[in-house]
């Protein structure tokens, strides 16, 4: 699967709302990417009017001050063993 | 393109050029602005007409409209971002609306602008450019020389070092008391300033690989075009020079294509490149999913998109009678004719 571009996390916009990561697509519309999904490995962004995607250069790290900033939770947190 | 921004009435991809709009006898266009989902068309008179998307307040509010209309009079120059356009009016100043996360409107912490906001004042024969997340002027100084003023994105070093994610004022980033500069030539994370000798004068941000001031600093009679992923440099000779991301068909085929002795004009969208051969044949090339780089076998009499040409070669898409002026946006082709 070859991508239109890289794109750092650090360029796109974050809504807390939807917990998407977007970035401007050149037809117009916009890159998506789910936070959760990039918790889980997924770094490619599709545009949901177009077949180019972009490959979102992060780290899972990068993740913890937006997740903090939506007010949510990682999916799957790391389960404390008893 | 996704929705209204050709000025037609409807929202599909057309893969052969609409008319959108007819003038009355004297009236010309001098400038075609391309946002995100917006077009702004300038006027020789100073009208500035307006279609696309506006919910971001770049146009007008909430307000609905089918076709163009007037957005405002008095206009010297426009350009368009991803979700905001700026102005220069008759009193010389600069105005932006819409929306800019990223410090675009210029207006400090305003990231929102209904209405046309002044940012500031511009000396007479001031222009404004701008790509999807930054905005530039260029200002004459009353000495003979010039400064250009940037702001929005600064994750690149674009506009200033260090790097930063929003700039919200114009910033000064390039002066000189000798040289003029024309115009910015703005891809996504980039700008390369050319002076009125066609020199490259400047660069600055993430440039393509390979591109080099030092490689041009001979060179004048150059115009540079920007897509937002790559440079295309126009001279006599070679041609056009293309670096950068040529994934979709970008980067120019020079020898393949059309020898440089029948090109007449270029201008660049956000990934594909339209030019006007001498004898008035408009072609296309690069990314044209949208139809924006006209079709390659011209088997078919739709006008509507069918993918037929998504990675483009040079595509001939129009054949004007005289003369015409082209402009490119956000997969989107314009040409102007004369009646």
């Amino acid at each position: 699967m070859s991508t239109y571009d890289q794109v750092e996390i650090e360029d796109m916009t974050f809504d807390v709302d939807t917990q998407t990561f977007t970035y401007p697509c050149p037809c117009g519309d916009r890159f998506q990417i789910f936070i959760d999904d990039m918790y889980d490995g997924e770094n490619i962004a599709v545009c949901p009017s177009c077949s180019l995607m972009i490959e979102v250069v992060f780290e899972k790290e990068d993740l913890t001050e937006y997740y903090e900033e939506a007010g949510s939770q990682p999916p799957e947190p790391v389960a404390v063993a008893s | 393109m996704v929705g209204t921004n050709l000025g037609l009435p409807h929202c599909e991809d057309v893969i052969v050029p609409q008319e959108t709009l007819v003038l009355e006898k004297g009236q010309c266009v001098s400038r075609i602005a391309c946002g995100g989902n917006h077009t702004v068309l300038l006027l020789d008179d100073g009208t500035a007409l307006a279609c696309g998307d506006s919910k971001q307040g770049q146009l007008g509010g909430l307000e609905q409209w089918e076709g163009w209309k007037v957005l405002l009079g008095g206009v010297k120059d426009v350009t368009c971002g991803w979700e905001f356009t700026v102005v220069i009016n008759e009193q010389n100043e600069l105005l932006s609306r819409g929306t800019g996360p990223k410090g675009e409107l210029g207006l400090g912490s305003m990231r929102r602008a209904e209405e046309f906001t002044k940012i500031m004042d511009v000396n007479m024969g001031s222009r404004v450019f701008a790509s999807l997340q930054n905005c530039t002027v260029v200002v004459p100084t009353r000495e003979g020389g010039s400064k250009v003023y940037g702001w929005g994105s600064n994750t690149k070093c674009q506009l200033l070092e260090p790097k930063s994610r929003i700039v919200d004022r114009p910033v000064l980033i390039y002066e000189s008391t000798e040289t003029i500069i024309e115009y910015p030539a703005l891809g996504r994370d980039f700008i390369v300033l050319v002076d009125t000798h066609g020199r490259i004068a400047y660069a600055s941000g993430s440039l393509p690989l390979g591109f080099s001031t030092q490689d041009w600093s001979s060179h004048s009679g150059l115009q540079v075009h920007c897509m937002w992923t790559s440079i295309h440099i126009w001279s006599s000779k070679p041609g056009i020079y293309s670096y950068g991301n040529g994934n979709h068909g970008q980067l120019f085929r020079q020898e393949e294509w059309c020898p440089a002795s029948e090109i007449s004009q270029v201008a660049a969208g956000s990934e594909h490149g339209v030019l006007l051969k001498h004898n008035n044949q408009v072609a296309c090339w690069g990314w044209g999913e949208h139809g924006n780089c006209g079709r390659l076998y011209k088997d078919k009499d739709s006008i509507f998109n069918d993918y037929s040409n998504v990675i483009s070669p040079l595509c001939d898409v129009f054949q004007a009678r005289e003369p015409c002026d082209l402009f490119a946006g956000c997969a989107t082709t314009w040409i102007v004719t004369k009646c």
